[in-house]
């Protein structure tokens, strides 16, 4: 294509990776001649510009958070434990569950009516993890709040995630300090915060 | 002939990411939180682009990770982590998506390539200033993305979130190159239109 020919096709289709700073070599430097007689494409940038921007602006709030974290490394600690896992490789000993003093349930009506539908309900409701030793205390979130909420309320309570969330949406949480006045005060704050908790339970 | 795809450089976060892995094959969970850390959130994102349902992100994130922990060892360095990770959600993405349709609880999305014509060669006319501010406009920049099609606001996502360029798009997307940028290019023209829209007050 000779200059002429490449300065009447406007490169509109590769305006997008220059805007996104992705373009290289032979198609930046067409692309970079081209701009420089063109008025309208140098337009067209600005404005890919402008909405790169502005996307990046409007999904930057969207995050996954601890939440996610916690939930998979549930899933993890559930493989490793698992005693014909798919993952064949080293696997640590997996250590003994606190189960004792955290057999604890949290219903909703709807979770009754799950468990006793379900072959075997009424024996554990929610499996915990294997690696987790400190009383717990069982969690369950109204749905429509936000992740950012929870977070709030979980670093007011003075806690942290242990395992969850399990199918039904119940997360353990455990205190960050020791002792039984910590887990008495942590249950006494997330019970406090009923716009954001639907249930506790715990020992 | 498949055309070598271009990684955009990304030395550090790449040399991190590689290094992470190695951990997540050797079985260590911190080094699973570290690429977590690095790439939940573009996972869980790419995933709410398509999914339109946080729950729906949520798992297919969660099914990602997992699936990095079973395969880290598979990662052949073929190309960039981020592109490696981002296809498996893909693939995690487009099962949920068939499962959707399978299950009857929403149609199944038109094939994008069924509405979108060649990209033509000249650029739109010069936007206006107000459209130009619209476009920097997080929260109507949200509005007009939310009504593109799932596939091409997961474009958008990819090029103007992640900037991908568009052969890593097409190696994540698992189409050709030509489509990567015509689905970008009738989502400009879609998002333009409705940001047009929007800053004359006719949203």
């Amino acid at each position: 294509m000779n200059d002429r020919q490449e300065q009447a096709r406007h490169p509109v289709e590769l305006l997008p990776w220059l805007a996104n700073g992705t373009l290289e070599g032979d198609e930046r430097e067409a692309v970079e001649r081209h701009l420089a007689g063109c008025a309208a494409c140098r337009e067209e940038l600005r404005f890919l510009q402008a909405l790169r921007a502005g996307v990046k602006a409007g999904w930057a709030q969207e995050s996954p958070g601890e939440l996610g974290w916690a939930r998979l490394r549930a899933a993890v600690r559930r493989e490793r434990q698992a005693p014909e896992g798919r993952r064949r490789r080293w696997m640590p000993a997996p250590r003994v569950v606190a189960m004792a003093a955290s057999v604890l349930v949290v219903v909703q009506a709807g979770v009754i009516a799950f468990l006793v539908g379900r072959p075997g309900g009424g024996t554990a409701l929610y499996q915990p993890l294997g690696a987790e030793t400190r009383p717990v205390l069982q969690v369950r979130f109204r749905p429509e709040v936000s992740e950012a909420r929870i977070r709030a309320v979980l670093r007011e309570a003075g806690v942290e995630i242990v395992s969850g969330p399990g199918a039904l949406g119940i997360y353990e949480v455990a205190p960050v300090a020791e002792g039984a006045a910590a887990l008495a005060e942590a249950r006494r704050r997330l019970e406090a915060a009923e716009d954001v908790v639907a249930e506790v339970r715990g020992p | 002939m498949a055309e070598p795809v271009r990684e955009r450089s990304l030395a550090p976060e790449e040399d991190e990411a590689r290094r992470l892995l190695q951990g997540v094959a050797g079985g260590d969970e911190a080094a699973l939180r570290g690429l977590y850390d690095l790439y939940g959130g573009a996972v869980y994102r790419f995933a709410l682009t398509r999914l339109d349902n946080p729950a729906d992100a949520a798992d297919v994130l969660n099914e990602v990770m997992l699936e990095v922990w079973r395969g880290a060892a598979r990662f052949r360095g073929g190309s960039a982590v981020r592109t490696w990770i981002l296809g498996i959600a893909h693939h995690k993405t487009m099962d949920r998506l068939r499962r959707r349709a399978r299950d009857g609880w929403v149609p199944q999305e038109e094939a994008p390539e069924a509405a979108e014509g060649a990209t033509p060669a000249d650029p739109d006319p010069q936007p206006g200033e107000a459209t130009i501010a619209a476009a920097q406009d997080a929260a109507l920049v949200r509005r007009c993305l939310d009504r593109l099609s799932g596939a091409l606001r997961q474009a958008v996502y990819l090029a103007f979130f992640e900037d991908r360029s568009y052969p890593e798009i097409a190696r994540i997307l698992e189409v050709p190159l030509g489509t990567v940028k015509t689905r970008i290019f009738h989502a400009k023209r879609a998002l333009r239109e409705c940001l047009e829209r929007l800053a004359a007050g006719r949203g």
